[in-house]
C-alpha cells in the first residue's frame, strides 16, 4: 500500500510560486493504511452479521371471553368465518345487520388447486366479500387438525391485502387484516 | 526502490458510507432471530416491525418461554399430555408467572401487556399452534404476533 509506518509524506515540496509570488503549501499526503485496515475489518464482521433473517411480524388475536359481541352489526361489515382443511378453504359469513339468506349466499368452498390451497382464489373471492361489505376487517380463522402453521401463514397473507387498480392507478386494498385465531372444538 | 503514495480518498470514500449504512439498518432491526436449531420460520408479505417482548418459540423439538423449555415437540406436535382444560401444564405457569412478576414491576396496564410473541417453525401442526394460543390465552396473553420472515 502507500509503505511506512505512520508517518506523514510531503510531496512536491516547493513546487513553485502563485500570481501574487507566494509560496505554494506543500501538499500532504495522508497514510491511510492503518485506518484502511480497521474498516476493511469493521466492514467484513458487520457484513457476516448483516447476512441473518430480517423477522416482521403478523398480528392475530385468540378468542376470549367478553361481554360484548364482537359479530359485526352494520349493513357494510360482516365478519369472514374461513375454516382452512385439506379439501380447502370454506368461506363463510356472520353478520347481524343481514338476513341469514344474504349470509348463506356468501357461503363457498374453494378447492385446493396443484397440491396446494388456491390462494389467489381465496383473495379474489375476499375482495368480492371487501366490494360488497367495505367496512368488514375481522376474518376468524379456523384450521383443520393436520395443517401446517405455514398454510397459516399463507392464509393471513392472503387475506390482509390485495393490489387493486383504480382509474388506472395500482394500489394496495387492506381486505381482512384483523385475525382471530380459532380452534375446532371436538 | 521509490516508495509509491497510493491516494486511497476515494475509497476510504466509499467505505465510510458502507459502514454507515450498515450500521444504520442494523440498529434499526429491532428483533435479532437467535440461529436454532430446527426453527425455520415461515415468510410473509408482511411488513409490520417486531417489538421485544414475551417470546414462545416452538422449534421441531421444544416450546420455550425466553429460552427456558417447557415442553417438547414431536412431529409437530405436543409430546406431554395437555390438562384438562386442554393446555400445556408448564407454558401456563411460566407465562402466568411473567405476567405476575410483569405486574409487580409496574408494568400490568402497559399497551403491550396481553402482547407476545410466537415463533414457530414453519411445518408445525396447526392444532399445536392452537393449543399454545390457547395457554397463552389463559395466562392473559391474548394478542399474538407471529415472528415471520420477510419474503
Amino acid at each position: 500500500m502507500s509503505g511506512g509506518g505512520g508517518e506523514v509524506e510531503e510531496e512536491g515540496g516547493s513546487s513553485g510560486s502563485n500570481v501574487f509570488g507566494e509560496e505554494a503549501p506543500a501538499s500532504v499526503t495522508l497514510n491511510l493504511t492503518a485506518l484502511m485496515d480497521i474498516l476493511s475489518n469493521l466492514l467484513f464482521f458487520l457484513l457476516a452479521a448483516f447476512g441473518t433473517t430480517i423477522v416482521m411480524g403478523i398480528n392475530a388475536t385468540v378468542p376470549v371471553q367478553s361481554d360484548k359481541s364482537s359479530i359485526a352489526d352494520t349493513k357494510q361489515t360482516v365478519t369472514a368465518g374461513v375454516s382452512i382443511g385439506k379439501g380447502g378453504f370454506d368461506v363463510s359469513l356472520v353478520g347481524n345487520a343481514q338476513t341469514p339468506e344474504e349470509l348463506d349466499r356468501w357461503r363457498k368452498k374453494i378447492p385446493p388447486r396443484g397440491g396446494d390451497q388456491d390462494y389467489a382464489a381465496f383473495t379474489a373471492y375476499l375482495l368480492s366479500i371487501k366490494q360488497t361489505y367495505p367496512k368488514s376487517d375481522t376474518m376468524i380463522l379456523t384450521p383443520e387438525s393436520g395443517m401446517d402453521y405455514e398454510v397459516l401463514v399463507k392464509s393471513m397473507d392472503a387475506a390482509r391485502e390485495t393490489d387493486v387498480t383504480v382509474s388506472g392507478v395500482s394500489r394496495q386494498l387492506p381486505l381482512f387484516p384483523t385475525v382471530v385465531l380459532s380452534t375446532v372444538i371436538k | 526502490m521509490a516508495a509509491v503514495a497510493l491516494n486511497l480518498t476515494a475509497l476510504m470514500d466509499i467505505l465510510s458510507n458502507i459502514l454507515f449504512f450498515l450500521l444504520a439498518s442494523y440498529t434499526s432491526q429491532s428483533v435479532e432471530l437467535e440461529g436454532q436449531a430446527g426453527l425455520k420460520l415461515p415468510s410473509s408479505t408482511s411488513q409490520l416491525s417486531l417489538t421485544p417482548q414475551v417470546t414462545i418459540t416452538i422449534s421441531q423439538s421444544r416450546i420455550d418461554v425466553g429460552g427456558v423449555a417447557v415442553g417438547n415437540i414431536a412431529h409437530g406436535t405436543i409430546v406431554e399430555p395437555l390438562d384438562k382444560e386442554g393446555k400445556v401444564g408448564p407454558l401456563f405457569e411460566r407465562l402466568k408467572n411473567l405476567k405476575a412478576s410483569r405486574a409487580g414491576g409496574g408494568r400490568a396496564d402497559l399497551a403491550d401487556a396481553a402482547l407476545m410473541l410466537l415463533l414457530a417453525d414453519k411445518g408445525t401442526q396447526s392444532q399445536t399452534i392452537a393449543t399454545v394460543l390457547k395457554t397463552s390465552g389463559m395466562a392473559g396473553f391474548y394478542n399474538v404476533r407471529f415472528g415471520v420472515i420477510s419474503k
